[in-house]
């Protein structure tokens, strides 16, 4: 059972018991059924705060996963806003909101729950999903056509769509569209790639107080106080309401991705907080990570990333985490208990002690507010740009990978996080399959150009993975890989860049392709495992394929460490609404 | 019957009467022996004279219980009412029998409270005895409900229908039997007989034939009779009420009302939206709660239905009729280009957008709009607005010419293109209030031409000539109306409106201003205390101007840098460049711009100097920034010496020369408020607080004066001073703590 329906399950089960619970005080049935009126629209109030997306009133994530069985979608689509960092400098964030709801609006009034279609919104995404179990990607096609067309004069956003099946196939069409019809977006500094931009003084009135939020529990108690019950079932029946607030406060200030708080979290556990001294964090290359691993995986790494936080600055200690409202890769760190210097030692050493383990890259910033906590993130990110220039000068040595993308992805990282549960090792989430080597680089811009005209002649093919293995090289910590079986399409892209590296006077795997053992590394194992492993198929026996649209190349910057050099993608036909 | 009974009675007492005179006359004769038969008699004649009296009362009483409830039963129900007291005084007045007025016509659009409006008064009217009958008659042909408009039956929709209601109200049901000219006939005389008041509801659903015959009839009644018309469209007769939508405080306690006798529970942040939403227009406000109650939808389902979705019944209900009455396409331009803008719009700018030239063709369209209560002006400033209900509306209607439309939001950015060019001018800067009236209307025609140019072009050579045309515009507000924003300190507008002209400025490979807008940008992050970002931007600046040879422009980028540096702590690097500038603007002795940015140079060294502590050189600096900017040549001895006043001060203040301190921030705020400075005017009260927190004068004002400075650098975003007065407001409180109890 996942998090998800768990926390349903809990959600349900408290509301239910305190009716039952309801239903056997002694008291008149007129009553009974007065109090299980306030009760319902106590839980009412409670799933629209834990379902709905404050701000466009669309749902979010976590409704995706209470009110839509995913074996039951038939068709998504998937809508992304053009640039949102750059319209919210541009109009303002109070306008681009409004414009979000109005979209939100727009789609709500098309795609409508009665009819088995559901709008999707996370807090702070510049994405909407349509999740359909009545409709096909072509008919949701067919109905997202004409407002789209319409944006032109209707809105002050610019969105782009595609539709499909699955994620793949939705997220696929939708770039499609997008590189057909708008320029590509380049940030040129990090600083205006940080969401944060200022804001009015007036802060937005969306969110629910905690008074607002306490007052139909109240209520309840006050009720049940009026009706003069024997004091033990008077008391144990004002627990259980409590207990059903306590769990739908848990519930609607946790941000559905991850273990953090939300902005509703915000705005009640900050209301009175003395806060002592604030660390923000902040993904060095979100933007640039979701378009080389592919949403599912960052948000695997986000919540590997949120579940370190919450591990390492626990709330029993005076720390609150919360993830932005406007950007999913930046996090807050606050401490109710220890000074900024304090709290800035603390971050460092989990930062180091992280480094080895994300997808990406993360930075932190420490200040007595938040403003001086992005001062100095600014600072250190100045300082870690500086160290990557600085070292980017000596990588030569490059390679291609291909990599699973979304579906595929899921399906790998839980067989991988499965693995590493039995064996106790750590999942990786970096899933990809080296095909090549090119070592030596010398014109980069020459190779690049030649690699993109090699792209350009290939075509989507499948890789199929099956058996685990073992491997210790060189003394270094135990990892599993998954094989892949060789086809001719990936034997033929060995050696095709083989001979590509020999043309450009580089060096390439010294190994015919007979040797080779394509693998994707799935698994880090602890120091200690022995090699006692009686099954090393594990729940691979019976083989996973992935399709791969692309090729990335990258650099090998230090020992761990590699970074993009560019993502080839192999020509696909063109979906346009 | 009773009348009947009530004369002989009153017959009797006056007989009674008589015999008690009689025996009175009789009795004073004997003096104080009277015999005790006459005492009994008149004993007698009194109790009788009583007895009848009583049995009059209470047959008169009973009259007019029976008359009053007759009238009320022709009446609506008397809703919940609010509001509307001045309104209620002048119908109350007007239908006074001395009042010349006889008829009165409430006026507005559908939902705004006519009819209720019209019950209340009649009720009044009763309660008050002004009138001996009130008769209602409503040619209502539907009412909306929460399903959505729904047909009723008129109760009269002609003169002969009316005419039958006061013959049965007034006691002459057969009346219907006559032939036309005799019903008038008869009905006059009823009429006569009586002072009545009859409402006319929902005069716009009777054919305008009818509702000529109707006038006609009234003009020639009796003076007895006085009348009240509703209607969406002008009544052309008598005086005029017209309505708008309930104020804030009137619509909270309707919904207050109407909330708890539905059991639901909006918050007072629900509340407020709703009635900005509605405009306070009272249908509008009860349909929300209704589908809430009634039909269970949440409270944001039905404000984001009602804010959001075009096919609302209510927004047909309220405002179909008075479109469909806009025979002239002049009527709906204007209100297709009052919709077209967020904000109310002058007279000037309708007349020359909508581009009806005739000055009487625009004055009528004007009057018409009016007259339907679809437009509202603003008398003080002679602008037009709409509700935003009725905003929503006309948009629904924008479908039916896109053409113009298009054409209407190009011109929108043309006129105000034009009215900067007039009005944006540095030297213009008192008439800046003028200017920023239209504030939201000219951003958002910045947020308009930004979505233009956003498509992706063909050639990346060469643009087509409306992005171009649209670029430029864009360049062109955000030079001259970013200046005006940052001068009167709205800063966060300036950033948005910055971000977007730095768009079109690349586009148009415009290097000057994409040099200037990444300066602007890197203003506002300076003195909002993120000293990175505005290194990026003044980096940025000074980058672009690279491309450029403008001296002033580039040591404009270079001042924006060193100032940057001396907040890093590079000290070295900014007096570099300062001196540069200075060194630069030198040359421009004769050009304002170059003697603003000499004076700027040389504040920029004295804050450095201030910064290294260095008090006398900042002293010199700040002197020499006042004398520049006071320059004679340049015939502004205002703009800006608020900024070297508060530097001299704050050397004052160092120097322990408290006098002369005050003297300087003193000067500084009084400039600063007289240029409109939002931001210098705070530092001058932190200064002065300091003052008087120094010299321990005067420790309330000077909290006072902390106090007001915090909210506005709060207001501005400028942490450096939040920082530093949030230190000397705890100074204060420190070393005077007795200053909050006494508060």
């Amino acid at each position: 059972m996942s998090k998800m329906d768990n926390e349903k399950e809990i959600f349900l089960r408290s509301f239910k018991e305190l009716e039952n619970q309801f239903q056997i005080l002694p008291v008149s049935e007129t009553l009974i059924q007065r109090l299980k009126a306030l009760l319902s629209g106590t839980q009412k109030i409670a799933e629209n705060l834990a379902l709905y997306d404050p701000l466009t009133h669309a749902l979010n994530a976590r409704a995706g996963e209470w009110l839509v069985p995913s074996e039951h979608i038939i068709g998504m689509a998937k809508i992304d806003i053009y640039d949102l960092r750059q319209a919210n400098k541009v109009y303002g964030i109070s306008v681009v909101d409004s414009e979000l709801h109005k979209l939100a609006y727009h789609l709500m009034s098309i795609f409508t729950p009665d009819k088995g279609d559901f709008v999707c919104r996370s807090p702070g995404s510049d994405e909407f999903r349509i999740l359909s179990t009545s409709k096909s990607p072509q008919e949701i096609r067919l109905l997202l056509t004409k407002p789209y067309l319409d944006q032109e004069t209707d809105s002050l956003l610019t969105w782009d769509f595609g539709t499909g099946g699955t994620e793949t196939e939705s997220e696929n069409n939708l770039q499609k569209q997008r590189k057909l019809f708008r320029p590509l977006v380049i940030r040129q500094t990090f600083l205006e790639s940080h969401s944060e931009i200022p804001r009015r003084i007036e802060e937005n009135s969306t969110y629910l107080s905690w008074n607002e939020f306490n007052m139909p529990y109240e209520r309840l108690v006050d009720t049940i106080c009026s009706l003069e019950l024997p004091v033990p079932l008077e008391q144990q029946t004002i627990g259980q309401i409590q207990k059903v607030k306590s769990i739908v406060k848990n519930i609607v200030t946790k941000e559905p991705l991850t273990v953090a708080l939300n902005a509703l979290g915000a705005k009640w556990y900050l209301e009175k907080a003395v806060i002592q001294s604030v660390a923000l964090t902040d993904m060095l290359d979100m933007h640039e990570g979701n378009a080389r691993y592919g949403s599912i995986a960052v948000d695997q790494d986000l919540k590997r990333f949120s579940n370190m936080l919450s591990e390492q600055f626990p709330k029993k200690e005076g720390f609150l985490l919360f993830r932005a409202e406007r950007a999913g890769d930046e996090f807050k760190i606050i401490s109710t208990k220890i000074g900024p210097t304090e709290l800035e030692d603390r971050i460092r050493t989990v930062w180091q002690n992280d480094l080895q383990y994300g997808l990406m890259v993360w930075n932190y910033g420490v200040g007595r507010n938040d403003s001086e906590a992005h001062i100095d993130l600014y600072k250190n990110r100045v300082k870690e740009i500086e160290t990557m220039e600085a070292s980017a000068s000596n990588g030569t040595s490059t390679f291609i990978i291909v990599r699973p993308e979304s579906e595929d992805y899921s399906s790998l990282f839980k067989l991988s996080e499965e693995t590493a549960r039995v064996l106790n090792g750590t999942p990786i989430i970096d899933l990809h399959l080296t095909v090549q080597a090119i070592r030596n680089v010398e014109d980069f811009d020459a190779l690049r150009k030649r690699l993109e005209e090699y792209s350009s002649q290939l075509c989507p093919f499948e890789i199929k993975v099956k058996h685990v293995a073992r491997m210790n090289i060189n003394n270094q910590q135990g990892r599993l890989w998954l094989l892949a079986e060789k086809s001719p399409a990936l034997e033929n892209m060995y050696n095709d860049i083989a001979r590509i590296a020999e043309e450009m006077r580089c060096a390439s795997y010294p190994y015919k392709s007979e040797d080779w053992l394509p693998h994707l590394k799935i698994v880090n194992l602890s120091e200690n495992t022995s090699t006692q492993i009686k099954d090393p198929t594990f729940g691979a026996s019976s083989g996973v394929a992935f399709t791969v649209r692309g090729f990335e190349w990258t650099v090998q910057k230090a020992a761990e460490r590699w970074e993009l050099l560019h993502q080839f993608s192999f020509p696909q036909e063109v979906e346009t609404p | 019957m009773d009348k009947e009974e009530i004369t002989h009675l009153e017959t009797m007492i006056s007989l009674h009467k008589k015999n008690l005179y009689i025996l009175e006359e009789m009795l004073a004769t004997y003096g104080a022996d009277q015999p005790l038969h006459l005492v009994n008699s008149v004993t007698m004649e009194k109790e009788a004279i009583a007895k009848y009296s009583k049995q009059v009362d209470g047959l008169s009483t009973n009259t007019r219980e029976i008359e009053k409830s007759n009238v009320l039963a022709s009446l609506p129900r008397r809703p919940y009412f609010v509001g509307r007291e001045e309104e209620i005084k002048n119908i109350l007045q007007s239908l006074q029998p001395n009042s010349r007025t006889f008829i009165i016509g409430i006026e507005g659009i559908g939902g705004v409270g006519k009819s209720t409006l019209a019950i209340e008064v009649s009720y009044r009217c009763i309660e008050n005895d002004l009138f001996e009958s009130v008769i209602w008659i409503s040619a209502k042909e539907s009412i909306l409900t929460l399903h959505g408009i729904e047909p009723v039956i008129p109760e009269a929709k002609t003169l002969s229908e009316i005419l039958i209601t006061i013959g049965t109200s007034l006691g002459n049901p057969t009346i219907g039997n006559l032939s036309i000219q005799e019903q008038i006939k008869r009905a006059y005389n009823l009429l006569a007989r009586q002072t009545t008041l009859l409402v006319l509801d929902n005069f716009e659903s009777l054919s305008k034939t009818e509702q000529r015959d109707i006038l006609d009839f009234l003009r020639r009644s009796p003076t007895t009779l006085k009348v009240a018309i509703t209607s969406r469209e002008r009544v052309s007769e008598g005086q005029i009420i017209r309505l708008q939508g309930l104020s804030f405080e009137e619509s909270h306690a309707l919904l207050e009302w109407d909330a708890q006798q539905k059991n639901i529970h909006l918050t007072q942040d629900q509340n407020k939206y709703l009635v900005e939403l509605t405009g306070g227009l009272p249908l509008a406000l009860l349909w929300v709660q209704g589908q809430i109650a009634v039909l269970g939808y949440s409270v944001t389902q039905v404000l984001d239905k009602l804010s959001l979705d075009t096919d609302i019944p209510i927004l047909q209900y309220c405002f179909n009729h008075s479109w469909n009455l806009l025979r002239h396409s002049n009527e709906k331009k204007l209100l297709f280009v009052l919709a077209l803008q967020p904000e109310a719009v002058s007279r000037v700018a309708l007349k020359e957008i909508t581009g009806i030239e005739d000055a009487d063709q625009f004055d009528i369209g004007i009057s018409d709009l009016l007259q339907l209560s679809l437009i509202d002006h603003e008398s003080g400033k002679d602008y037009f607005s709409i509700l935003p209900l009725t905003r929503r509306f006309i948009r629904t209607q924008f479908a039916g010419d896109r053409k113009f439309i298009k054409q209407a939001e190009l011109k929108i950015a043309q006129y105000y293109v034009k009215l900067l060019e007039q009005k944006s001018g540095f030297k213009e800067w008192r008439g800046y209030e003028d200017l920023l009236l239209d504030r939201n209307n000219i951003l958002s025609v910045a947020q308009w031409c930004y979505k233009s140019i956003q498509k992706k072009q063909n050639s990346p050579t060469s643009l087509a000539k409306q992005t171009r045309n649209i670029a430029e515009i864009l360049v062109q507000i955000g030079i001259q109306f970013g200046s005006v924003l940052w001068q009167r300190a709205y800063w966060y507008d300036r950033m948005t409106l910055a971000h977007a002209a730095l768009t079109a400025a690349k586009l148009l490979s415009d290097w000057k201003s994409v040099s200037t807008f990444a300066r602007n940008i890197s203003w506002i992050y300076f003195y909002q205390g993120d000293y990175l970002r505005a290194l990026h931007w003044s980096e940025e600046s000074l980058l672009a101007t690279t491309k450029t040879e403008d001296d002033l422009l580039i040591a404009a980028a270079k001042r924006s840098l060193g100032t940057v540096e001396m907040r890093l702590g590079h000290f070295d690097r900014s007096e570099n460049l300062l001196k540069d500038v200075l060194k630069t603007t030198e040359k421009y002795a004769s050009d304002d711009y170059g003697i603003y940015s000499k004076g700027f140079a040389q504040y920029g060294l004295g804050e450095l100097a201030f910064e290294r502590g260095h008090i006398i050189a900042a002293k010199a600096w700040y002197q020499k920034a006042l004398d520049t900017w006071q320059d004679p040549v340049r015939k502004d001895p205002v703009r800006h010496i608020s900024y070297a006043l508060n530097g001299l001060g704050f050397v004052a203040l160092k120097e322990k020369r408290y006098e002369d301190a005050r003297g300087f921030f003193m000067e500084g705020i009084q400039s600063a408020e007289e240029f409109g400075r939002v931001d210098e005017l705070a530092k001058g009260q932190l200064g002065l607080a300091s003052v008087y927190l120094e010299t321990d004068t005067d420790p309330k004002t000077a909290l006072i004066l902390i106090n007001e400075s915090i909210e506005s650098f709060q207001q501005q975003g400028m942490q450096y001073e939040i920082q530093k007065a949030k230190v000397l407001q705890e100074e204060i409180l420190k070393t005077h703590p007795q200053i909050l109890t006494s508060q």
